[in-house]
């Protein structure tokens, strides 16, 4: 107990000994832990910039999911085969890592008019129809209450209907304007009511068709199909009535990614499965290089910071320590072993260390508060701040830093004798 | 037998060549004996006080003092026993300059773990002894070499070790200076203590009970004539 007393006192009093010295490393572990600290700071922040302002403003692009193409023998020119997209696939799909959402578009698989009045004269078309999620004809359904109906909407009620801009072009030059007929405009068309008749086309009809008010909810471009868009859940109970045994198999699936790096994976991944996806990924290509080529430059600065930083503090402990080298020649005379000198060096240089990067830390905490009150540079002010993995970085840096550097000062005395007079 | 040195080799390679520093060297001291090491600079005189210390180990041979082995390989015992059993005395004092002469005189006694009343007063009558007792509150950066000399062989002597290794200890001292010291050191014997002298001070060899000259590695017994003749 009494040997363990005096040892705490070497010690302490080695800790406290030549406080200008003791300084010197105290200090140079501090500004160096704060270089490093800043310089990790605005690096992450010019990152996250990047990432999140510039990367973040361009979301990738959507991928589109169509089953496989399939080789046709020349002479056979019809397709007779059902194929499409299954559940299994779809659920492969959704559960891949790095995907935000999918939507599926399902055709209806039954004959299908669509009835309307022109002043006392009923006129009837036949029609291919796709059921659709309402996310992938938002632009469509302009309100809430659309989006409601669109939802809720079920077979026996009335059935809202979007219709592709690209039908209403091509009914207006192709068809209304030679027959004589009127031109039709989003505004006027939305809102008319028709009739659809499932079950029945101008080439067939079917047992148990049905008949069922509809209404034009809106217009859009997606999914880029020449087909009325109508609940995906309408679209099912209809196949499910008129095919039996009837299997969802989907025509498409429209799937959006969380980021441009997932883009590239899910892409590679969907393909992987047989199936064909459709997308332009130059754009996260060039996005992702310019990540790569950002996050490379700052990593590389950091490490020429903390390299830097780094001698400076390796420097002055190791004058630190070759000051002080007489006094544990001196203690190494009268009885002390390498092991507790060595101790003792080592906790001392740990304890400047550590005070130091302490310091530096709260104090970059501090500045980040200051900062961040006066910085308002969008997506820069969010980051500034001393988050645990960086204090955990700057301890370890500023404690082991003066340690090792210590260790060849020690390494010298060691191999050295009492040096003669 | 407080100190014996058997069979003692250890070389150095200096400018790529070997160079034997010591060969085979032999030597003891008895308790109350005062022996004396002569031996031109850099003929391992101060690698001979290492090898008994335990600070530089020797490639053959064996050091005892005071019965027990000198561990050289295990430092933590050869420490241990550097603690105990041996004071050192300096020719440049080898003292905390920054330090209280009585921190100087404690410091053993701190590694050894009794700094308590007990070592303090024997730490006052030796101080009183050596008549540096009224020096002991102030820093040894300001004492003469003398004086300094005196707290050395103070800080010695404060864990009451049977040998005293003494390396040039009156070099740096005027005549008078030197003569106290020498007179200190040899008044050791009286108390049973083993001293070992490396010097080149002929005021030494003739208080000294045997001298040996150092030359070539080898260990010779000689006299102070035939020193002073060379």
């Amino acid at each position: 107990m009494r040997l363990l007393t005096q040892r705490l006192y070497l010690l302490i009093k080695e800790v406290l000994s030549v406080p200008g010295i003791s300084a010197i490393v105290f200090f140079s572990v501090l500004c160096s832990a704060l270089v490093v600290g800043v310089f990790d700071i605005a690096g992450e922040n010019v990152n996250r910039y990047i990432v999140g302002r510039f990367a973040g403003s361009v979301p990738p692009n959507t991928i589109k999911v169509s089953p496989p193409p399939r080789r046709e023998m020349p002479f056979l020119q019809v397709e007779t085969e059902r194929r499409g997209i299954g559940e299994a696939a779809a659920a492969r799909i959704v559960a891949m890592k790095g995907v935000a959402s999918v939507e599926p578009v399902l055709p209806v698989e039954a004959p299908m008019q669509g009835g309307v009045d022109f002043f006392g004269f009923g006129y009837r078309i036949d029609l291919t129809a796709l059921g659709v999620p309402a996310s992938l004809v938002k632009d469509a359904l302009k309100d809430g209450a659309d989006r409601r109906r669109w939802n809720r909407a079920e077979t026996g009620g009335l059935i809202p209907v979007v219709v592709p801009k690209s039908a209403l072009q091509a009914y207006n030059e192709g068809m209304a304007g030679p027959n004589g007929l009127p031109r039709i405009s989003e505004r006027t068309a939305k809102g008319v009511s028709f009739r659809l008749f499932i079950g029945r086309s101008s080439l067939r009809s079917l047992n148990d068709q049905v008949e069922a008010a509809a209404v034009i909810t809106g217009f859009t471009d997606r999914p880029g199909l020449l087909a009325l868009l109508i609940p995906i859940t309408i679209a099912r109970d209809y196949n499910r009535r008129f095919r039996s045994g009837y299997r969802t198999e989907y025509l498409h699936l429209y799937v959006t990614v969380k980021d441009h790096r997932s883009l590239i994976r899910v892409r590679r991944a969907i393909a992987g499965m047989g199936l064909s996806a459709e997308t332009g990924v130059e754009l996260s290509e060039n996005i992702l290089r310019l990540q790569r080529s950002v996050s490379l430059s700052v990593a590389a600065m950091k490490t020429l910071i903390i390299i830097l930083s780094a001698v400076a503090v390796a420097f002055s402990t190791v004058i630190a320590t070759i000051s002080r080298v007489e006094y544990y020649r001196i203690v190494r005379i009268v009885g002390g072993s390498k092991l507790f000198i060595g101790f003792t060096v080592l906790v001392k240089y740990g304890l400047i260390g550590a005070a130091g990067s302490l310091c530096a830390a709260a104090l970059l905490e501090r500045a980040s508060e200051t900062a961040a009150a006066y910085l308002s540079l969008p997506g820069l002010t969010q980051g500034i701040g001393v988050s645990e993995d960086l204090a955990a970085f700057l301890f370890r840096y500023g404690v082991l830093l003066p340690v090792l550097s210590a260790v060849p000062s020690l390494a010298r005395l060691y191999t050295r004798g009492l040096g003669g007079d | 037998m407080i100190l014996a040195i058997e069979q003692c080799t250890k070389s150095f390679r200096i400018a790529g060549k070997k160079r034997m520093v010591l060969d085979s060297v032999s030597l003891s001291v008895d308790a109350g004996e005062m022996v004396a090491v002569a031996g031109r600079s850099g003929c391992g005189k101060t690698t001979l006080l290492n090898v008994i210390a335990g600070i530089v180990v020797p490639e053959t041979g064996r050091v005892t003092i005071n019965g027990g082995p000198m561990r050289h390989r295990i430092d933590l015992l050869a420490s241990r026993t550097r603690n105990r059993e041996i004071g050192f005395v300096f020719q440049t004092f080898r003292l905390l300059g920054d330090e209280t002469v009585m921190a100087n005189v404690i410091l053993p006694a701190r590694i050894r773990g009794r700094a308590g009343s007990k070592t303090r007063k024997s730490a006052h009558e030796i101080m009183g002894k050596l008549k540096i007792y009224a020096y002991r509150g102030m820093k040894t950066a300001v004492l003469s070499g003398g004086q300094k000399q005196r707290v050395a062989i103070a800080r010695a002597l404060v864990n009451d070790p049977p040998l005293i290794l003494a390396d040039e200890p009156t070099a740096n001292l005027d005549r008078d200076t030197g003569n106290e010291i020498i007179e200190i050191l040899s008044g050791l014997r009286k108390e049973g203590k083993a001293v070992l002298v490396v010097t080149h001070d002929e005021r030494i060899y003739r208080r000294s009970d045997r001298i040996y000259s150092l030359a070539g590695g080898s260990l010779a017994a000689t006299d102070a004539a035939a020193l002073s003749a060379d």
